[in-house]
């Protein structure tokens, strides 16, 4: 909703869609939901246009409408789905995260999800082989089985998740429309506790219908020729049925940008144990987070399902060396000097996991065996940390002591922070007013009397870290914002040149263009490169802020 | 305010990197940077060193070939808009080989998607047959069944929009009959066009009916 925010989310449309599409999402992004008439007032664009363009974000998801009724006319207000559209900057990461969880296969269906924004599995699949062909030495049955088998695993790891009409329609119309049916049913109109009560009741309904099946995942018994023309139900060996989970062919998907950010956080939690403990306590860590991780929905969870931890002794990697990296007491090892077996070695790692200062993972207080992570606290650590390494590249060492000094102690006023941090009040007093410019900290006045006279007022500085990470996140916008203006800004000083190539002579000869226009090119691939990256960088700083 | 701006490395690759030894410059990032102050504001325009960014590592360059061919397709795409190139005042002899984009794209009828995504106002784009008529409610009154309960009177509203739901009779008609498209009439908003300004008359001279003031 700020400036560099709105201006961001232009610039997204603008290199996906083009600049008339981008006109359109100007308008919705700075004036909010309006219907097509008012649009076209704004962009000096035909109605038909408009509708195009409007087409094609609803397409994408990143549009969402509400119809309204005015006196006798239906009206449609469109409005800008703002955190569809942010997510669009770690599309390189998603591309290349799922090639490294599903292999080709699945980049290529992320790749044909991104470009269409939602399809069928059946018109994905099309979509794909006619694009990239088949390989030779395999058949298109064999083909289109192996991205049918891609799609469902997507599907059932929730990397992909169904669309499903209502999802085109804004969410706080579809709230209101709900209560409405609630509230239709009394009698007389509800008190502020009924209408509290209701909401809660209808998010805790759609919270339960999140945690239930997947949508758009059906089952059914595998079935097998019995050797007389006809079917019947494979069995397993031990007389079982066997059921298999197939992907509905009707049913919409669209790349779930949520389930990649909460596989990264977790990625980036075990990595935590890394710097802290040794590979083996990451290799641990990362396995109960993807034990946890089937039941996570966003990351705003504070606390994971129950892991077992005997579960988590099966799961473990089979090269995760637990014995080896710890050590014991030798009075505890008996007088053989015996090693101690696995699950006692597995016991103890959980144990100085759980003691850890970090206090992320802990026992759950219900069921023994069992052990919960603290997503809240492990999310405020990354957060911390990526603080303060902010501060320490941009301003320094003495500014990151003021600042954790701040974050433990809560509270402090200048003399009290220069006595801590054992520095001049004149130097603490001049770096405490740069941080609080920059974002980081706040300034709380507690006046001793009425007046509220500056000599008779106490000013306590503090670390609030969710605003220090909204302020921060505004500055990163900015950054990118501008990384991403520079890109076009590049390509602009070059049209001509940029121009040339694009005709089909060039295209089919790379000999017409000298020397100097071919290093100019180079130059042109390398510098995009470069920005591309960093923005990437920085989108990644952004999603630990905003989204963890 | 710190000189120097407030970018945490986002400037490296556009610039190339910092400056050499031997060139002057103030340090403005990192714990030997020197901080304007009130008393010590230093010169206007001072040269700056840079941060130089990290290069590139192997698996950020493949983000980024991957972010590229997607953007390829995207260019390439029917959801990719541009105006349509029109022909310059001169012909000129390249002009043979520079295509013409917009036409090369796919139009936006071809996508496949369904018509429940999209309210009714849009459904004309993906589906060219289709006209898209204005939803009016149903206000038909029968003055004998006046007396009768109000709530038979009501339409059914629709859980998921809250909004009345079409009447399957009268104005709106089968699903399947074939509307024109209300775009080839006119290229704006009104509905109908009624008043004609007085284009159409055949003015003898009568002072006619005039407006009233």
């Amino acid at each position: 909703m700020s400036t560099h925010e709105n201006r961001l989310c232009r610039l997204i449309v603008r290199e996906h869609f083009g600049p008339i599409v981008e006109k359109v999402a100007n308008v919705l992004i700075r004036k909010g939901r309006m219907p097509v008439g008012l649009i076209a007032n704004f962009t000096a664009l035909k109605p038909r246009q408009v509708r195009e363009c409007l087409l094609v974000l609803i397409q994408h998801n990143l549009v969402v409408y509400a119809e309204s009724q005015e006196k006798t006319r239906i009206v449609t207000y469109y409005e800008i789905n703002r955190p569809e559209l942010l997510h669009r900057v770690l599309i390189p990461k998603v591309l290349h995260s799922s090639q490294d969880w599903f292999e080709r296969d699945g980049a290529l269906i992320t790749q044909s999800l991104l470009t269409h924004g939602k399809l069928t599995i059946t018109d994905c699949v099309a979509d794909i082989l006619k694009t990239s062909g088949v390989a030779p030495g395999k058949t298109t049955t064999q083909r289109t089985q192996s991205l049918n088998k891609a799609f469902t695993r997507m599907v059932k790891e929730k990397c992909l998740i169904a669309v499903r009409p209502s999802d085109s329609l804004t969410a706080a119309d579809k709230n209101m429309a709900e209560e409405k049916r609630e509230t239709d049913k009394m009698t007389l109109p509800p008190t502020a506790a009924e209408l509290a009560s209701i909401r809660k009741a209808l998010g805790a309904q759609k919270q339960a219908e999140q945690n239930s099946t997947i949508v758009g995942l059906k089952r059914r018994l595998d079935t097998m020729d019995d050797g007389y023309g006809e079917k019947r139900a494979r069995l397993l060996t031990d007389g079982d049925l066997v059921i298999v989970e197939e992907v509905e062919t009707d049913v919409y998907f669209k790349v779930n940008f949520d389930r990649f950010i909460i596989r990264w956080r977790n990625v980036q939690i075990a990595n935590l144990y890394e710097a802290r403990l040794n590979p083996t306590a990451k290799a641990i860590m990362q396995t109960i987070m993807n034990l946890a991780e089937e039941r996570m929905i966003n990351c705003k969870e504070e606390h994971s399902s129950p892991v077992s931890i005997m579960l988590l002794l099966n799961s473990l990697p089979k090269d995760t060396n637990l014995i080896d990296t710890l050590e014991f007491d030798p009075s505890d090892l008996g007088p053989n000097n015996t090693k101690p077996k696995i699950h006692e070695c597995l016991d103890k790692y959980v144990q100085i996991l759980e003691d850890d200062l970090m206090k992320i993972l802990k026992k759950d207080a219900g069921r023994s065996g069992q052990y919960v992570i603290n997503l809240k606290m492990a999310s405020e650590i990354l957060k911390k940390n990526l603080i303060q390494g902010i501060v320490s590249a941009r301003f320094g060492a003495p500014y990151v002591r003021i600042m954790n000094m701040l974050a433990d102690k809560g509270k402090l006023e200048e003399k009290q922070i220069s006595r801590f941090s054992m520095m001049p009040v004149k130097d603490v007093r001049e770096k405490l007013t740069t941080l609080c410019t920059f974002g980081v900290l706040n300034l709380q006045e507690v006046p001793k009397t009425k007046e509220r006279t500056p000599s008779r007022t106490y000013y306590l500085w503090e670390v609030i870290l969710s605003r220090a990470a909204d302020t921060l996140t505004d500055r990163l916008y900015h950054t990118m914002g501008n990384l991403r203006q520079r890109r076009f800004v590049e390509r602009a000083k070059r049209a001509v040149l940029l121009n040339k190539c694009e005709r089909t002579d060039v295209k089919a000869d790379d000999s017409l263009l000298n020397a100097a226009e071919k290093k100019e090119l180079e130059t042109l691939n390398g510098a995009l490169e470069m920005l591309e990256i960093q923005e990437l960088r920085i989108a990644e700083m952004v999603i630990t802020l905003r989204d963890f | 305010m710190s000189r120097g701006g407030g970018r945490g490395g986002g400037r490296g690759g556009g610039r190339g990197g910092g400056r050499g030894g031997g060139v002057p410059g103030i340090q403005t990032f990192g714990p030997d940077a020197i901080q304007a102050t009130f008393k010590n504001p230093g010169e206007t325009y001072p040269d700056i060193i840079l941060p130089v960014a990290r290069p590139p590592t192997d698996e950020e360059g493949e983000m980024y070939i991957a972010m590229k061919k997607l953007q390829e397709t995207l260019y390439s795409s029917p959801y990719y808009l541009t105006e349509p190139r029109k022909p310059g005042a001169i012909t000129r002899y390249t002009d043979r080989y520079h295509q013409d984009q917009a036409a090369k794209r796919p139009k936006l009828d071809t996508i496949k998607s369904s018509k429940s995504f999209f309210p009714d106002e849009l459904h004309s784009i993906l589906d060219p047959k289709t006209i898209t008529r204005k939803r009016e409610i149903n206000h038909k009154y029968d003055i004998s069944k006046i007396d009768e309960n109000e709530d038979d009177g009501e339409a059914e509203i629709d859980p998921e929009t809250g909004l009345p739901k079409k009447t399957g009779d009268g104005e709106d008609g089968p699903e399947e009959e074939e509307y024109e498209d209300e775009d080839d009439e006119d290229d704006n908003d009104y509905g109908e066009n009624y008043f004609d300004n007085g284009e159409g008359d055949d003015d003898d001279g009568d002072d006619g009916d005039g407006g009233d003031y």
